[in-house]
């Protein structure tokens, strides 16, 4: 089959690989019908997450049709139109019975070398390093899903597969995002990224009832999907010489209720901080770029929650903790349990309240990935968002 | 131009302190010269960094019994792990130890002789097989089973204890294996392949009890291969 593999930083190729086969008895094959590339994905184009080997099939946003199924299988049947989460969940241990999906205990086989990085493995992910268990990716044309009886979810035949698609991962990640600011009436949150998840979360906030939702990026194109589908207010930090101030005085001096990372650990800015967390990257003395971070803690009003979607892998320096403290912040974060989002989210969907195909901007063959993805890293060409076509 | 040098200066004030991290780099070194699954090329900066720290602190948690004079007595492993199965469930399969090979990988079989005794074969160094016959000592059905070798290669006892977790997390499993290789050069070699790895090894096969337990498979990458390639 075809798919995108990884072979070094900034290095992804469209190869032939060999065709996955069940492994276990609770395993089904999906033939994609549609996947996409996530920003996290730019962290392995990057070369930012240890573990990658040359050959890894890349992708953990994918849909397609169910193929072929384990002998322990009964809820799934070959023809059927799935879209799948991106952490595999065993739906028996003690954190997948709490909802906790993305923390499964069993779906990891590489669990040993998260648990040297992090003290515990939380679940296995799809084409995301061998440290999330070396799972074959969904920018294929054809995936093993373990755990298939626990994951997929079947897709009614009223929506298209590109308003389906995300709900494999950034629908319900950013959906968390906005639930983890425990929004209350009036609330004012302020998303830094409108990217993909950026974005969503913008509009995933207003679903859950936010007053004022402030986007900060510096592209044009993605401040303009913020004004025009999320109802945000936009800051182009670029243009604005403090954002934290920017955004004090444009909530009469309260700062924002509710803050969100949705950046996560490559932030770009020209701050002095930022320049220090770029040279420190380079010296390999830091993995993560924490420039974002710092500057929700520090708007975010008394009392207030940050929320943190954003991908962080490692150590983070001068991130501004006292200020945390003295203002009795609440912080939120962790990979999405996407199982629990994603029926409910559905719904959303299929009630007209929420389109996530907004942020669509490339439709491609699966085949253009390696060029997708280097337009994708570079912002280029107004893209937000490439979905991949494996049949095209 | 003053404001540039202001920054550059700055910068560097920032940055001097970290000069000073030498157990740090220490590590990276350290970490630079040992062969290990996660060892890569792209393990970048701090990415190494602390991929180094954890390797660290794997080493450090390795329990070796000493004679006093530096040399390896034996090897001791305590491991436990929380299994959300009941006690009695988990002690069957356990007792059943021709079932111990499908989670313990370097077991080949275990094959009952009578209702205590039972012949064990391990995969040892170089492809060679390692027997040795066990009998159980205790065993108090759904809280303790301990065994200990009586003849073969390795003298080695161990024990498992079932004991409930609190508000229904399932059950505790207390695993201690002690390994006393003979001397020589044979023993040597074992204790090296035991003693390098006994503590992964133990926390993996109890991991592979606990997928099995919990879900009935065992998680599985199910990487294909073709030509000498991994996919």
């Amino acid at each position: 089959m075809r798919a995108l593999c990884w072979h070094g930083p900034r290095d992804v190729r469209s190869e032939q690989v060999p065709d996955p086969r069940i492994v276990n008895p609770r395993d089904a094959i999906v033939q994609v019908t549609a996947t996409a590339i996530c920003g996290s994905d730019l962290h392995l184009y990057g070369g930012y997450i240890p573990t990658m080997q040359a050959g890894d099939v890349l992708g953990h946003e994918f849909m397609g049709e169910i193929v072929e199924v384990g002998s322990g299988l009964t809820n799934l049947k070959v023809g059927d139109r799935v879209v799948v989460p991106f952490p595999i969940a065993c739906g028996a241990c003690v954190y997948c019975r709490e909802g906790l999906t993305s923390l499964c205990d069993n779906s990891n086989p590489n669990a040993e070398m998260a648990e040297a990085l992090y003290g515990f493995s939380g679940a296995g992910l799809f084409g995301y390093s061998h440290l999330y268990g070396g799972y074959p990716g969904g920018q294929a044309e054809y995936v093993r899903v373990p755990f298939a009886d626990v994951g997929p979810c079947v897709v009614p035949a009223a929506l298209s597969n590109e308003q389906a698609l995300f709900l494999s991962d950034i629908l319900p990640t950013a959906y968390m995002a906005a639930e983890n600011c425990g929004i209350r009436p009036g609330d004012t949150v302020a998303v830094w990224g409108a990217g993909p998840v950026g974005l969503l979360t913008m509009a995933c906030a207003r679903v859950l009832g936010a007053e004022r939702v402030i986007g900060i990026d510096r592209w044009p194109a993605r401040l303009r999907l913020a004004e025009s589908h999320a109802k945000a207010e936009t800051i182009d930090y670029e243009q604005t010489p403090d954002v934290v101030e920017e955004l004090k005085q444009r909530t009469g001096g309260r700062g924002p209720d509710a803050c969100v990372d949705a950046v996560g650990m490559e932030a770009h800015a020209a701050s002095l901080d930022a320049v220090y967390d770029r040279a420190k990257h380079m010296l390999m003395l830091a993995s993560d770029r924490p420039h974002v971070l710092r500057e929700a803690m520090q708007a975010c009003r008394k009392g207030g929650t940050v929320s943190i979607p954003g991908v962080y892998g490692g150590l983070l320096d001068k991130v501004p903790f006292g200020a945390a403290f003295a203002k009795g912040l609440t912080l939120r974060m962790g990979q999405t349990h996407v199982h629990r989002y994603m029926r409910p989210l559905l719904a959303l969907i299929e009630a007209g309240r929420l389109d996530p195909t907004f942020i669509i901007t490339h439709r491609w063959p699966l085949t253009r990935g390696p060029e997708a993805y280097r337009l994708f890293r570079d912002k280029a060409d107004d893209s937000v968002k490439f979905v991949l076509d494996p049949a095209a | 131009m003053a404001h540039r040098e202001r920054a550059d200066a700055t910068l560097r004030n920032l940055l001097a302190p970290l000069e000073s991290v030498s157990p740090l780099k220490r590590l990276v070194t350290r970490r630079a010269t040992r062969p290990d699954p996660l060892a890569h090329p792209f393990a970048l900066g701090l990415t190494a960094l602390v991929l180094a720290a954890g390797a660290a602190a794997w080493v450090a948690s390795q329990r070796r019994a000493h004679d006093g004079y530096g040399r390896t007595r034996g090897l001791r492993v305590d491991r436990t792990m929380t299994v959300a199965r009941p006690a009695m469930e988990l002690y069957r399969v356990w007792r059943d130890l021709s079932r111990l090979p499908e989670f313990m990988s370097h077991l080949e079989s275990v094959v009952p002789l009578s209702e205590t005794r039972s012949r064990w074969a391990a995969h040892g160094p170089g492809g060679i097989t390692i027997e040795w016959e066990a009998e159980i000592i205790t065993d108090q059905p759904g809280h303790l089973i301990a065994w200990r070798s009586v003849s073969g290669d390795v003298d080695n006892a161990g024990s498992v204890r079932f004991t409930e977790a609190p508000g229904q997390r399932g059950t505790e499993i207390a695993v201690q294996l002690r390994y006393a290789p003979p001397a020589g050069q044979v023993g040597a070699t074992l204790a090296t392949v035991f003693g390098q790895g006994a503590d992964r090894q133990v926390r993996e096969d109890l991991r592979r009890f606990k997928q099995m337990m919990e879900t009935g498979e065992i998680a599985d990458a199910g990487l294909l291969t073709a030509n000498g390639r991994r996919y």
